[in-house]
């Protein structure tokens, strides 16, 4: 490594931090804004801090992002292991390649397509078996799984292929069944990528908009479309404020993880 | 010594009345239509150290999983110590193989790696703990327990994947290129320790190599393959001395051939006309050739003498000229090209230093060896 960069480097290098992160710290700094105007900064203030809690309407649709988010990303990583196990390990079934592609068609599928195809799913389904009944927290789940499950496939898929396929033979011919072989050879090796797969997962269905707007009932507005309907009145200082709080979580969630990463090691 | 001994006197092989401990029976294994492994019979002893030798792609490392267990035979039977294990899965057989990329846990320590499979067995703890003591000192690496495989240099990983497979006391160990990822110096050194603690632990190896030396040194028996057949089993010495085809002679080490007409049959010699090499041969070791059949007669580098002037026998004799020397400090190869254009090759150790050696580029030279040193290839 380099210790000195060129005066060329190091600009550019400011410039595209600046980009990535200057609207994020401008968000955290006119969270602390003490004016009503977004735009203007008048004095330094928790007050918005204060009104986030009680903005009921606000803080419901964020237990109900969390709510999904945590069972979506669960439910993902579950899947995606599976069908990363599948593709990875079954070795050339039929179809294989199909199958692949049909598991990460979600990735590249526009979102509306998703959410109108999903909402149509549910209500024929709701039609002839009635269920799921109604539209609310469990939709919004199962389309965030489906989305998300493609991107817990594909980072799966990938520390599976590096692992050697010698291992789990190893296992095996020291006498362990295939079942203790996936628990204690291939779960323990795959975990910081299940891991990252969870925070993924966790970080897409918190963020999605779209898919959620089709597929949600009334009741269960997420924290996206919540805030994404009260622009329409004019941007209010607590969104900053509740923006800034989600940054710090998610910061210090993904220095956790890679604390753990790193320490596995 | 006595060890040494014993080492000597294991030939079972040679006594019909021992019963195989390791028995293939016309074993066979199919990959979408071609066939890797082609109607193997084979019987291993108990205590033997065995090789399988071929070049990549001759079936050696599907035979030693199929023996393992992650291959399944298509046709044929194995038995180990007389059950018969053909359809058994790998994690109930008794046998466990050390593999040639050592595949060590890399999220257990290495006494955690050599305990996994006494755990599956549900031994006590205490049994535990003193069975991997046991092992690592065995192989030396009792200070390293606590380590992590990537704490740990390529020997001694090789180590702790050799104590895995043998603390479990299997039946039979296979070893797939169990040297291939150690430098020169080391894998040298290596080969004798892993004799040496084969018979300690009185344990049946079966080890897949495409060295040839490696396979010399260490072997009881070795078995050449080629193309899914097993084309010779016997001694290292055997096998060296008296390869039972060409692509045997070929494939250990390197041979001179010379086509030649069977002239004379005689008690124990025939005699052979060739016009490649512009004389007439008595071989000693004698297939059976009949006179007139077309024959070839095979010499070793280092059983020909090279020099200047004339040598007493009439037969067994032929000229050249000296066109390249190939210098290896301890042996140097001669080429020399005969009158028909045939480039035979002569090892002589080098008993003088460089400077005064006697044969050099461009000489005439002599070539000669002895009748009970050449033998016939047919097959």
């Amino acid at each position: 490594m380099q210790n000195k960069l060129s005066p060329f480097l190091k600009t550019v290098m400011i410039f595209g931090y600046a980009f990535l992160y200057l609207p994020i710290l401008t968000l955290i700094i006119f969270s602390f804004n003490s004016s009503r105007q977004v735009t203007v900064w008048q004095g330094f203030s928790t007050r918005w801090y204060t009104a986030l809690l009680q903005d009921e309407t606000l803080l419901k649709s964020l237990l109900i992002s969390l709510q999904v988010a945590t069972s979506a990303a669960t439910l993902a990583v579950i899947l995606g292991t599976l069908a990363a196990i599948s593709l990875v390990r079954f070795g050339r079934f039929k179809g294989r390649g199909f199958f692949g592609i049909l598991t990460t068609a979600p990735m590249i599928m526009p979102e509306v397509i998703t959410g109108l195809s999903l909402l149509l799913l549910f209500v024929g389904l709701e039609q002839i078996i009635g269920w799921p009944h109604g539209r609310g927290i469990f939709t919004i789940t199962l389309a965030h799984t489906t989305l998300c499950m493609a991107y817990v496939t594909i980072v799966v898929r990938g520390r599976l292929v590096d692992m050697d396929v010698s291992l789990e033979e190893a296992a095996l011919d020291l006498g362990a069944r295939p079942i203790k072989v996936f628990t204690a050879i291939i779960l323990p090796i795959i975990f910081p990528a299940l891991l990252s797969g969870w925070l993924l997962a966790f970080a897409l269905s918190l963020d999605d908009l779209v898919i959620a707007s089709f597929v949600a009932g009334p009741g269960s507005s997420t924290l996206p479309m919540v805030i994404f309907s009260s622009i329409r009145f004019g941007i209010t200082p607590q969104i900053n404020a509740l923006a800034t709080l989600i940054i710090s979580t998610v910061a210090i969630g993904v220095m956790i993880a890679g604390w753990l990463m790193h320490r596995n090691k | 010594m006595k060890q040494k001994q014993r080492r000597i006197n294991l030939q079972p092989w040679q006594d019909s009345k021992t019963k195989p401990y390791i028995h293939l029976e016309g074993v066979s294994k199919e990959f979408n239509g071609v066939l890797a492994v082609d109607d193997v019979t084979l019987s291993i002893f108990q205590e033997e150290f065995f090789s399988l030798l071929g070049p990549s792609g001759c079936g050696k490392t599907t035979l030693l999983r199929m023996l393992a267990g992650f291959e399944m035979p298509t046709k044929g039977k194995i038995y180990i110590d007389g059950v018969d294990v053909t359809r058994r899965p790998a994690y109930d057989r008794p046998v466990n193989m050390m593999f040639q990329s050592y595949a060590l846990f890399p999220h257990m320590t290495v006494e955690q790696n050599i305990a996994f499979g006494l755990k599956q067995e549900r031994i006590p703890k205490t049994e535990i703990q003193e069975r991997v003591k046991e092992v690592l000192k065995l192989v030396q690496m009792e200070k390293y327990g606590s380590r992590a495989p990537h704490q740990l240099s390529g020997g001694q990983r090789q180590r702790v994947a050799l104590a895995r497979s043998l603390v479990k006391r299997p039946k039979l160990l296979l070893l797939d290129e169990p040297l291939a990822a150690l430098d020169k110096r080391l894998r040298e050194q290596t080969q004798f320790e892993l004799v040496n603690i084969q018979e300690k632990v009185g344990i049946t190896f079966i080890m897949v190599t495409h060295d040839q030396e490696e396979a010399m040194t260490m072997s009881t028996r070795l078995g050449v393959m080629d193309h899914g057949r097993l084309r010779q089993i016997a001694t290292p010495n055997e096998v060296y001395e008296y390869p039972n085809s060409e692509y045997v002679a070929d494939f250990i080490g390197s041979i001179n051939k010379f086509e030649g007409l069977v002239t004379k049959v005689e008690d124990n010699h025939i005699l052979v006309d060739s016009e490649e090499a512009g004389s007439e041969f008595y071989v000693g070791h004698s297939a059976e050739a009949p006179v007139g059949s077309h024959v070839k007669v095979a010499i070793r580098p280092e059983k020909m003498m090279i020099d200047h002037a004339a040598p007493n026998q009439k037969k067994n004799v032929t000229k050249g000229i000296v066109r390249d020397i190939g210098y290896l400090g301890d042996v140097s190869i001669y080429h020399v090209e005969l009158k028909s254009g045939k480039i035979v090759l002569v090892t002589q150790p080098n008993l003088v230093r460089l400077a005064e050696r006697p044969v050099t580029w461009d000489d005439s030279v002599y070539l000669f060896w002895r009748a009970e040193n050449s033998i016939v290839l047919t097959a």
